[in-house]
């Protein structure tokens, strides 16, 4: 169960670095881990509802603990204070924080 | 080269993360993710600003260990999860109580990761 959830959170750290240099090229890249952080959050809500000891839930479980990120996410809103950018800092933690809590749900309420 | 050391990191974070969760007493509150959520904050400044330029590591190392092991260290959708059991639990002064520290001690502890590795390299000239 251990080497499932940490090589689903090594496959987790992978696709959120996928996905954040792939956006970046695209201009989309301070969205980059809002996206990923509130995927996460709907496949968390997704896995309330599965049966937590099929191998799949705890693969998926270990994956979205690697996909989504807390550190690089305060890191950003800290260098969003930095650059004085008051507004965007307070929007993207109350977009993160309200999402995440909703994507939560809604994902508990699809399975 | 970039993607195995992510993936190599993110086994490694993920794995200490769940190590500490599985190893410490579980009392109710879920004060493993909590901590190890705020060190991860504070540490991934100091890494990206600090430590990653003071040691000259390439650049693929510094992603393998700020994106791979730190970032996978901490988890976002681990919050929700415990957030959601304590609503289920009916725990809400826990709940406030643990979302109140995350949401405020997180941003206190990056912004602090920051100003801190910033004076270290003044002090050193780096």
């Amino acid at each position: 169960m251990f080497f499932t959830l940490i090589f689903g959170s090594g496959l987790g750290a992978l696709s959120r670095s996928t996905i954040t240099n792939h956006l970046k090229t695209h201009r989309l890249g301070q969205f980059a881990t809002l996206c990923v952080n509130l995927l996460g959050c709907l496949i968390g809500g997704m896995l309330l509802g599965v049966n937590p000891t099929s191998l799949f839930a705890i693969l998926f479980l270990g994956f979205i603990g690697g996909f989504t990120t807390y550190s690089t996410f305060n890191g950003e809103l800290a260098g969003l204070y930095f650059q004085r950018r008051y507004g965007r800092c307070l929007g993207y933690l109350l977009v993160s924080y309200g999402g995440g809590l909703l994507a939560c749900y809604l994902g508990y309420l699809l399975i | 080269m970039e993607s195995l050391l992510v993936f190599i990191g993110g086994i490694i974070g993920g794995g200490l993360r769940i190590g500490f969760t599985d190893l410490l007493p579980a009392i109710g509150f879920p004060y493993v993710t909590l901590l190890i959520n705020l060190v991860g904050a504070f540490i991934l400044p100091i890494w990206n600003n600090y430590w990653a330029i003071k040691w000259h590591c390439q650049p693929t190392l510094r992603k393998g260990i700020g994106v791979g092991v730190i970032g996978s260290f901490t988890t976002f959708s681990g919050i929700m999860l415990d957030s959601s059991h304590l609503i289920m639990n009916h725990q809400f002064q826990s709940l406030l109580i643990y979302l109140a520290i995350t949401i405020v001690g997180g941003f206190l502890l990056a912004v602090l990761g920051y100003q801190w590795s910033n004076r270290l390299r003044e002090q050193e000239g780096i």
